[in-house]
């Protein structure tokens, strides 16, 4: 007799939720602590330590809950020990950027020395365990292969970073540091995030919304362009050559290539029901296309830093994110339930209502757009609403999310009395 | 006999509950050609730890994933 979807290559619902539930709370966080700054000034040790409430308490929350549950899907690469490894994490990452957030606020050296540690821990730990297991992946699919280089380029940015940070923790902050920045953002956005955004999003989009599978050749030009770009970077940065601008109309044709064809593929995808994820994954990728002209223009123009982080930031990899959490938490709830033979399960469209995720696109995109034009002209009024409406929408994506998973536990219990009676 | 199964313009995890249902059907007379626009890998595990066996084939842009039990009838 059928009794559900084998669980031998997923770890627990549990080890990725927690990942996924935390992330808009630490966002709330974000925006509160920004709430009580005067000014913002992209290098200022409080606005560093919002930026990064945001970075590693959003981004990297997401990015880590999903890879635990993607690698076995699609590269079959099963990480030891789950919850171990899970918690352990998540535990570290969480008392990591608590000192990091306080050493930046209060600009101390022991908080800063401590958080170095803790994200050490965590960071590296997760990271290893999962390059280890993707270098031992036989025929590595170009996915595997994006997933694989985006982790290196983040131990790399990792490793830059700790250097920022004991430079900070020291007051030893020469002239080398503002090329160390420059390739810790470089490494972090390009090489760690758009690879790995490039490398699932070949996987999801035929996955999650009916778009047609992207072509080999397609997959293989992103990724190895990309590699390839920031390993250019890198020695130009090293030798301090002239050569950057190549690396930036490289990275400017490889980006706008990619959204382009992820967006043609949504825009033709086979099953055209309304579906507001779909609109978070366009604005990512329209987000991308103006992020990365503005990005280039800045060679030209004195464009301030900031709106460039809310575009590639709040715009492409939250938005995206933000999407893909309302794919992949309704998607486990239910593969983890099938997989306990409950079959009485409400479709992924029926978990969250299409309204509350209509409502939550909207806060989002009018924080998005508000807050990118409200430091353009610099008024703090505005930026401070643009903030408060950001809040608010990760105030309602925790809520969404947190549906999810009362009804996974409520179905859950259920199966383990049937089970036991 | 075969159960078809078109599965391409079904969205995850659609694709695999359908399958599911399916394979009660699955004896050593019948077996299931699953046509998808990707690979459900995610079966695949579940499949040979239940005593199926699968096949894969690429037809142009689609997999066809034929899925037998394992005692299936070869001779017809």
């Amino acid at each position: 007799m059928f009794t559900g979807l084998s669980l031998d290559q997923a770890p627990p619902f549990k080890a990725p939720l927690k990942f996924f539930l935390t992330a808009p709370i630490f966002a709330v966080l974000a925006a509160l602590t920004l709430l009580f700054q005067n000014s913002f000034e992209a290098h200022a040790p409080a606005f560093v330590a919002s930026v990064h409430l945001l970075t590693i308490g959003y981004i990297i929350m997401i990015i880590f809950g999903a890879l635990q549950q993607m690698l076995p899907v699609v590269a079959g690469a099963v990480i030891p020990k789950p919850l171990l490894i899970a918690n352990t994490t998540y535990g570290f990452l969480i008392l990591g950027l608590f000192f990091f957030a306080l050493g930046f606020f209060i600009y101390a050296k022991v908080p800063l020395f401590i958080s170095a540690l803790f994200l050490m821990v965590a960071l590296f730990l997760f990271s290893l365990v999962a390059l280890y297991k993707l270098f031992k992946v036989e025929n590595k699919s170009y996915i595997v292969k994006g997933i694989l280089f985006s982790l290196v380029f983040f131990v790399f940015a990792f490793l830059v970073g700790i250097h920022l940070v004991i430079s900070h923790a020291t007051g030893n902050i020469g002239e080398a540091h503002l090329a160390f920045t420059s390739l810790h953002y470089n490494y972090i956005f390009f090489g760690f995030i758009l690879m790995l955004i490039v490398a699932i999003t070949f996987q999801v989009v035929p996955m999650f919304w009916v778009a047609s599978a992207f072509e080999d050749k397609e997959q293989k030009i992103i990724i190895y362009a990309l590699a390839s770009l920031l390993i250019f970077f890198t020695i130009n940065q090293i030798f301090d050559l002239p050569l950057g601008i190549i690396y930036k109309l490289g990275v400017c044709a490889i980006s706008l290539y990619f959204a382009f064809i992820t967006i043609k593929k949504l825009r033709n995808r086979k099953r055209k029901l309304q579906d507001f994820t779909v609109n978070f994954y366009l604005t990512s990728m329209i987000s991308l296309v103006i992020g990365i002209i503005y990005w280039l223009f800045m060679s030209f123009l004195p464009l301030p830093m900031i709106p460039l982080g809310i575009l590639l930031g709040i715009g492409f990899t939250i938005s995206l994110m933000n999407g893909m959490v309302y794919k992949i938490i309704p998607f486990l709830s239910w593969f983890h339930l099938s997989s306990r033979g409950v079959f009485d399960i409400p479709t992924m469209r029926d978990m969250i209502p299409q309204k509350m995720l209509s409502l939550q696109f909207k806060l989002h995109i009018i924080s998005l757009v508000l807050m990118f034009f409200a430091f353009i002209i610099n008024i703090n009024l505005i930026i401070k609403i643009s903030i408060v409406i950001f809040m608010v929408s990760n105030i309602v994506l925790f809520i969404n999310i947190f549906k999810v998973a009362r009804l996974y536990f409520a179905k859950e219990k259920d199966a383990t009395i049937t089970n036991n009676s | 006999m075969e159960i078809l199964l078109d599965t391409r313009e079904l969205e995850a995890p659609e694709p695999l509950e359908l399958v599911m249902k399916n394979l009660s059907k699955v004896d050593k007379n019948t077996y299931i050609k699953m046509i998808h626009r990707m690979e459900p890998k995610i079966l695949y595990n579940h499949l040979l730890n239940n005593h199926f066996v699968y096949n894969v084939q690429k037809e142009n842009e689609d997999f066809h994933i034929y899925i037998y039990h394992e005692d299936y009838n070869t001779q017809d």
